[in-house]
């Protein structure tokens, strides 16, 4: 009996901790990048967890504004919207090294890049991550570095494919040609 | 707590304190006590002014009472709604981000394609 219920608690305690450790699906932890904010100019943190989507959802009107309309509808089955951006006087305030820790976990399974794009005018490098499980988009990630600017998403839920191509030109979403079979692995 | 459970707990009932009805007892018997007795007018006017009194003071607390609550209710109602605002503008905020950078990427790939071609 006595087993049985060591046991048991030793399956309970593994759960949580694989729980804990993978936590939601599509959800990166973005915290690393933080000590940035002390060098930054300029710094835009959003962190919209699942209730305070709800709660923007109910204040967005699809009267107001088509732009409100559309973001109704796009973060219907979110679960979150990270976004960090951080704009800095000078170049050379972060490395690649500061952006080692969310590139990691981008290297996990379930994530695929679909888009790297370097620009050596602009020295720009942008690159665009999908979680899939299976067929099913389960979240997008951005990351985006500049030499005075430098940005991360994180959207983190089922994100409708059509839905998202539908707002080219609305929010300015473009169309990637995001095509399911465009399942390129890194 | 949404507006109907705010003002059922505000509105709920609530036990008279300990002793109240020994208090009214008290009163009634002394304002029978002050009938039976010859009528003065100065103790007429007195009992009078002491139930005015006791009325008004009633009156005023239950009113000074639903104030505060619909105060209360008033004041979560504005702060939903600023977490609310906030919390639309923050979503708006970083969808423009998120697809200015998506933008980007794919006139950096456009542009990439078309110097190949070139």
């Amino acid at each position: 009996m006595k087993t049985v219920r060591l046991a048991s608690i030793a399956l309970l305690s593994a759960t949580l901790w694989i729980s804990a450790a993978f936590g939601q699906q599509g959800k990166l932890k973005i915290d690393s990048i933080e000590r940035l904010s002390a060098r930054a100019a300029e710094v835009v943190d959003v962190t919209l967890d699942e209730s305070l989507l709800q709660l923007a959802g109910k204040f967005l009107s699809s009267k107001r504004s088509p732009d409100e309309a559309r973001a109704k509808d796009l973060i219907n089955d979110l679960k979150g919207v990270y976004v960090k951006r951080f704009g800095f006087d000078r170049e050379g305030e972060y490395t690649e090294s500061d952006l080692e820790p969310i590139r990691a976990q981008l290297r996990a399974p379930g994530w695929s890049r679909i888009v790297a794009v370097r620009s050596t005018r602009d020295i720009k490098n942008i690159e665009v991550f999908i979680n899939f499980d299976g067929n099913v988009i389960k979240g997008i990630s951005v990351v985006a570095a500049e030499p005075r600017e430098l940005t991360v998403v994180n959207v983190i839920g089922p994100i409708d494919i059509d839905k998202l191509s539908a707002f080219e030109g609305q929010f300015g979403i473009p169309r990637l040609g995001l095509e399911r079979t465009d399942r390129g692995k890194q | 707590m949404n507006l109907d459970e705010q003002l059922k707990f505000g509105l709920r009932r609530k036990e008279p304190p300990v002793g109240f009805a020994d208090r009214v007892l008290a009163e009634v018997a002394g304002t029978s006590g002050n009938a039976t007795s010859r009528p003065v007018r100065g103790h007429r006017d007195a009992g009078y002014l002491s139930w005015w009194r006791s009325v008004t003071r009633r009156w005023i607390l239950a009113g000074a009472l639903a104030s505060l609550t619909i105060a209360t209710v008033l004041l979560q109602q504005q702060r939903h709604r600023a977490e609310g605002e906030a919390a639309k503008e923050q979503l708006m905020l970083a969808l423009r981000i998120t697809s200015s950078k998506l933008n980007e990427a794919q006139r950096m790939v456009q542009e990439q394609n078309e110097t190949g071609r070139h």
